[in-house]
C-alpha cells in the first residue's frame, strides 16, 4: 500500500543509510518506499543538505537525552561524545517508550566495541535498572559522576510507583 | 499583556519569589508526577499548559492516551488556555520525538484542524496553536500563513507566535518575518514564544539557552502592532541563569507592556 508524504519524510529523517541512498538517486528511493504518486514532487524538492541538518537536530535531542543517563561515559568522551553519537545514531532508532534507556543500552554497545575505556560501570548499572523491573539497588562504584567530577561512592537507585526513577548517591569528601 | 516564564525544574525557587504573573507548564513534564506542585502552581499563577507530542500534523485519529493525559494536566492546572504545534512528531511507525514540519496543503489545515478542536473539546478549554522552526521548507497548496489562517479559521483555534522560531526561519529560508506576521489574521494572535536564538555551523537554531536579542524584541513589537496580544513567556529550557539575569530577561518583556 502507499504511503504517504508524513510517513516518507519521517521514514528519511530516522535513517541515515536511506538519506544517504536518496541524495543520490531519489527516484529509486521514492519508487523502493512506494510513495504515492502526488507526494513524490515535495519529496524531490527536499535539498539532502536541509534533510540532513533536519535529521541531526533529532539525534542532537536523543544525544541531549542519552547523556543525562551516562554523565559519566559522557566525561570520559569529552568533546568526541556528540560525533561518536552521531556515528551510531544515524542508523540506529529507539524503540518508541523506552524513555531514553534502550538508546543508551545501544550506545554503550556501541562504545564497547568503538571506546571501551571511556564506558561508565555506574552508568551501565544505571541503564540497567531502568530495563529492569527492581524497585531499587544499590551498588558500590568508583566512578559516579558527581559535581562534575568522577568519585567513589554508594549508587543508589530507586524506582517510583509511577515508573519514573530516582538515584542518590553517598560519597565521602567535598 | 502578561509577562510569564515556562516553568522548569531549575528554575522553581525563583519562580517562587513570584517574579512574573503567569507560567507555561509543559504538559508532558507533569504526566506522570508533579500533581501537588501544579496545584500548588495554578493558586499562585496564570496557568498555560503547553504540549509538544500530541502530534497533531499526523494523519489519523490522536492518541487517545497521551490525549487522556494532556486534559488532565490541563484540568488540574486550571489552564487559561491550552497549546499545541503545527507539526507532527510521530507517524504509525515511528515516533520521532521532535517537532516535523507538515506539507502546507488543504487537506494537512483539515486534520490539523480537526485535531485541534478534539484538544479543545476534551480539554475542555480554547486551544492556540504554535509555528515550529525547521530547516526543512516544504512546498505545498498554501504559504505558511495561509495555511496558518485555514487551521484557524477551520477549527476555531488561535495562534502561538513563536518570534524566534519565525525569525530563525526567516533567516535560514530567506524571507521577511514582519510581512509574515502581517499576512495573519489579528484576531487569531493571542500569545507569544520568546527566547535567544543560536548559531550553529553557519545557521540560525533554536536552543533555547540564549539572552533575548534586540531584533527579536523588534520583532516582537511587529506582531504586538498587529494584534492584541494577551501573553509572551520566555522559554529558556537550558543553560539556566541565575535570578538576575532572568529579571533582566523578563525586564526586555516588560518592555513590550506598553509597545501595542
Amino acid at each position: 500500500m502507499p504511503i504517504d508524504f508524513t510517513i516518507a519524510l519521517a521514514r528519511l529523517l530516522r535513517d541515515g543509510v536511506l538519506r544517504d541512498r536518496f541524495a543520490v538517486d531519489p527516484e529509486a528511493v521514492l519508487q523502493e518506499m512506494d510513495v504515492e504518486e502526488d507526494e513524490r514532487e515535495s519529496l524531490r524538492q527536499l535539498p539532502a543538505q536541509d534533510l540532513e541538518y533536519q535529521a541531526e537536530i533529532l539525534i542532537r535531542k536523543r544525544f541531549d537525552k542519552v547523556r543525562g543517563l551516562l554523565p559519566s561515559t559522557d566525561a570520559h568522551l569529552g568533546l568526541d561524545a556528540f560525533s561518536l553519537f552521531l556515528k551510531y545514531a544515524r542508523t540506529t532508532w529507539p524503540e518508541e517508550g523506552s524513555h531514553g534507556w534502550k538508546d543508551a543500552e545501544d550506545f554503550l554497545l556501541f562504545l564497547q566495541k568503538h571506546r571501551p575505556e571511556s564506558v561508565s560501570r555506574s552508568d551501565e548499572r544505571r541503564v540497567m535498572f531502568l530495563k529492569g523491573q527492581r524497585v531499587w539497588e544499590m551498588h558500590w562504584g568508583d566512578d559516579l559522576w558527581i559535581r562534575g567530577r568522577s568519585r567513589r561512592g554508594l549508587q543508589i537507585l530507586r524506582r517510583t510507583r509511577h515508573g519514573s526513577f530516582r538515584e542518590w548517591a553517598v560519597y565521602l569528601g567535598l | 499583556m502578561k509577562v510569564g516564564v515556562g516553568y522548569r525544574e531549575p528554575l522553581a525557587a525563583w519562580i517562587a519569589t513570584k517574579p512574573v504573573s503567569c507560567l507555561e507548564i509543559t504538559a508532558e513534564h507533569f504526566y506522570e508526577r508533579g500533581e501537588g506542585r501544579l496545584e500548588g502552581l495554578a493558586q499562585d499563577f496564570t496557568l498555560f499548559v503547553h504540549g509538544l507530542g500530541l502530534s497533531l500534523g499526523t494523519p489519523g485519529k490522536l492518541d487517545v492516551e497521551r490525549l487522556r493525559k494532556f486534559a488532565r494536566v490541563a484540568a488540574l492546572a486550571n489552564a487559561a488556555w491550552v497549546s499545541e504545534h503545527v507539526s507532527f512528531t510521530r507517524t504509525a511507525e515511528v515516533d520521532l520525538g521532535h517537532l516535523t514540519p507538515v506539507k502546507p496543503t488543504r487537506e494537512a489545515a483539515r486534520v490539523i484542524a480537526d485535531h485541534a478542536k478534539e484538544v479543545a473539546d476534551v480539554c475542555q478549554r480554547p486551544i492556540i496553536l504554535e509555528n515550529i522552526t525547521s530547516h526543512l521548507r516544504l512546498a505545498g497548496e498554501l504559504s505558511e500563513t495561509d495555511f496558518l489562517n485555514s487551521v484557524c479559521e477551520q477549527s476555531g483555534c488561535g495562534l502561538l507566535v513563536d518570534v524566534t522560531n519565525l525569525f530563525i526561519n526567516s533567516r535560514n529560508h530567506g524571507f521577511d518575518p514582519v510581512a509574515w506576521i502581517h499576512e495573519l489574521r489579528p484576531a487569531a494572535i493571542r500569545q507569544m514564544h520568546i527566547v535567544g536564538y543560536t548559531m550553529e555551523h553557519g545557521r540560525y537554531a533554536d536552543g533555547h539557552a540564549e539572552p533575548v536579542q534586540s531584533e527579536l524584541i523588534e520583532l516582537a513589537k511587529e506582531v504586538m502592532k498587529h494584534a492584541t496580544v494577551e501573553a509572551i513567556i520566555l522559554e529558556r529550557d537550558t543553560e539556566f541563569p541565575g535570578a538576575a539575569e532572568m529579571g533582566a530577561e523578563i525586564a526586555k518583556l516588560r518592555v513590550l507592556e506598553h509597545a501595542d
